[in-house]
């Protein structure tokens, strides 16, 4: 039957296979079902990771929302920040599924154990950052996650499309942020410039380096359904005219459209010094996980008293 | 004290009066009236419910076993496309009441 | 409406609308760094709840006076909050790394529990006004606060019975709590003759009778002590002095923080729209 264990190694082989087959094929897996042990810790580590994106996604915001300069703003921002932390807590939801408690998620990311974005090891600045944030960083976020609607593991195509669908407001209420700053005073407007010069390398370095598809086990398992370099493509053909039509320049001189090809040229990012910040060596890294801990920790009493885990009063 | 237990619960979301329940996904609560108030704010909060059911994980038993969901002999004769055949008939049936040419 | 009346009600519907926009602000402070993922996510809708009731308020006044008032624009010693909405609760994010701990969630959801209860009431007496825009705008934030009276019941019974650690918390917030929550019903200027012409038919130390009653079952049920003695007959004697000045513009250095900080953007260029 399916979901029964294999009868040695050269079952287990030809299963696995199958199942290769079967995911390469556009096929889809469920929480119950059989997958081979690396799917399983593949699929653990991506979700996790974005999970933990999700996350540690609410710190550079949140900072601001009390800062909100009208209740019309600290209303959506703070609705947005919430998004984030409910995609998170659905995204947790899944991985716990497949095996991985919540705490023992929360204690390896607070331990710099496990990894999140990129973006959310770069401190904030100014008012403008939350609009870039929204505008820019949430707009390249759901060109990756309306990719993975097409997920391999289906549970987790299911919660991007609820994802998809909540974020599309962060785009419109961080397009919004940008669109008033940029017709604004010309200190709001150089505040949206600035902002935008420091969080442009970030947000190219966004989908990754441009791994070839062959050597991307997330590729080949479909647990990610299209590479690093054509999420980043569809990104930079979205966002770089709205981007110019509002007057900003964006600080790459090479970033151009070849008309030949219609591929997007532009100095190529860093990427060692991507893998650096993903380790937890970015500007805000350490500063925004001990905030991490700290909040963990002081609501500890709190989870152990709705588990009953504290001594009898 | 005794130590209680993180429970899955399962939400289910009718969008509009009259259509089915569909599966949202789940929370995480240590009893049901905690699973409902977590429910109403993951599944609700732009107004998408017009109700929600809220389960335990453990109420639910999955049925997957195709042997049992679509068992492999011929039961084709439950479907109304089995019956094309009909067609066939009634052309028939009509010329010779008709004293036409079969 | 006379005009004496008029003023009054300004008074009162502009406390009220303070109380929202500040409790709102501390609620909120709260998402993405609440104990449990799926209590963040509840918790905020509940703080978006009260500022959106701050924005209905602040309508309200502006139908009422015909002025429309920026609240942003306000001196801090303007604002007319009971004092108790002030205090922060959530832990503070510092960029250099200096985070401001002693966060205190037990707190926090006594302060909101206690502040619906007092809403509970206090809108049930603006459901009464004579004034029909009033009674008609309150029907909405009561439905709304259904949500937050559950939420603060289940953790009031959750933490009462709970193990020694969420007790003692509990009971340290209340003690604590009470001062600042008995001035909920500071009375507003002029509150007398919104009593007198019905335009909010109950005066505050009724709706202070009402609020300790709704209180008492379960506080009875889970020997918790309130700040008031009942009597005999029924009647309430307070047994905490309230710390009141908050409804005439007295404030702590909370609010002097949090009104920094909530209009720091806003005073880059108040000429702006942002």
């Amino acid at each position: 039957m399916a979901d029964e264990p294999a009868n040695g190694p050269a079952e287990a082989a030809e299963r696995t296979l199958a199942f290769l087959r079967h995911v390469q094929g556009g096929g889809t897996v469920e929480a119950t079902e059989w997958m081979p042990d690396e799917y399983r810790q593949r699929l653990i580590r991506f979700i996790e990771a974005h999970a933990n994106s999700e996350v540690m996604g609410a710190l550079p915001e949140r900072e601001w929302i009390p800062r909100a300069p009208s209740l019309k703003r600290k209303l959506g921002l703070t609705a947005k920040v919430q998004d984030e932390v409910g995609h998170g807590q659905l995204l947790y939801r899944i991985v716990e599924d497949l095996g991985k408690p919540r705490e023992q998620m929360l204690q390896d990311l607070i331990a710099g154990r496990t990894k999140y974005h990129n973006v959310f090891h770069y401190p904030t600045k100014s008012w403008a950052d939350v609009g870039v944030i929204a505008w820019l960083v949430d707009g390249a976020a759901v060109i990756s996650q309306g990719a993975l609607v097409k997920t391999s593991y289906a549970p987790y195509g299911r919660i991007m499309k609820r994802i998809c669908w909540e974020e599309a407001f962060h785009l419109k209420h961080g397009e919004d942020i940008c669109l008033t700053l940029a017709a604004g005073t010309p200190i709001q407007r150089d505040m949206l410039q600035e902002a935008l010069t420091r969080w442009w390398p970030p947000v190219m370095m966004f989908h990754g380096p441009p791994t070839p598809p062959e050597t991307d086990p997330d590729l080949r398992w479909r647990i990610k359904p299209k590479p690093n370099d054509v999420l980043r493509q569809e990104f930079l053909d979205h966002y770089v005219p709205r981007i110019r039509e509002l007057g900003l320049v964006l600080p790459d001189p090479r970033l151009r459209k070849d008309t030949e090809t219609g591929r997007w040229l532009y100095t190529e990012p860093d990427w060692a010094e991507l893998r650096e910040i993903v380790r937890g060596n970015g500007p805000a890294s350490r500063v925004r996980l001990s905030f991490r801990r700290l909040s963990y920790e002081e609501g500890a009493w709190v989870r152990d008293a709705i588990l009953g885990r504290g001594a009898a009063a | 004290m005794s130590e209680h237990t993180l429970r899955v619960f399962e939400v289910f979301r009718q969008e509009a009066p009259s259509d089915a329940m569909t599966h949202e996904g789940s929370v995480v609560a240590a009893d049901m009236d905690l699973a409902c108030q977590y429910a109403l704010s993951a599944f609700s909060r732009r107004a998408e419910a017009h109700r929600l059911w809220v389960v335990p994980r453990e109420a639910i038993r999955q049925i997957d076993d195709p042997d049992l969901l679509r068992p492999p002999g011929d039961h084709r004769y439950r479907l109304a496309r089995t019956y094309r055949g009909t067609i066939e008939k009634r052309r028939r049936l009509r010329a010779r009441l008709l004293g036409e040419a079969p | 409406m006379r005009p004496a009346a008029r003023d009054a009600l300004a008074h009162a519907l502009l406390a009220t609308a303070d109380d929202e926009l500040v409790l709102g602000y501390r609620d909120t402070e709260w998402t993405g760094a609440a104990p449990i993922l799926e209590e963040d996510v509840a918790f905020s809708s509940i703080g978006q709840d009260e500022v959106g009731h701050a924005r209905l308020f602040y309508a309200l006044l502006h139908e009422l006076t015909g002025v429309a008032l920026d609240y942003r624009a306000r001196r801090a010693d303007e604002y007319r909050h009971a004092c108790f909405l002030e205090t922060q609760t959530a832990p503070r994010y510092s960029p250099d790394g200096s985070h401001r701990g002693g966060s205190d969630w037990a707190y926090a959801i006594v302060r909101q529990y206690l502040y619906d209860l007092f809403d509970a009431e206090r809108l049930a007496a603006l459901r009464a006004s004579a004034w029909d825009p009033l009674a008609q705008a309150v029907d909405k934030v009561q439905r709304e606060e259904k949500y937050h009276l559950q939420h603060g019941r289940m953790w009031l019974e959750r933490l009462a019975g709970g193990d020694r650690v969420a007790r003692g918390r509990l009971e340290a917030a209340l003690a604590r709590a009470w001062p600042h929550a008995l001035a909920l019903f500071e009375p507003t200027e002029g509150d007398d003759v919104l009593l007198a012409d019905r335009i909010i038919p109950v005066g505050s130390s009724e709706l202070r009778d009402r609020w300790l009653e709704r209180l008492r079952p379960s506080f009875s049920a889970h020997h918790l002590a309130l700040p008031a003695e009942r009597g005999r007959s029924g009647g309430w004697t307070v047994t905490v002095a309230a710390s009141a000045g908050g409804r005439s513009g007295r404030h702590t250095p909370d609010w002097t923080d949090l009104w920094n900080e909530m209009t720091s953007v806003y005073r880059l260029d108040p000429a702006a729209v942002w």
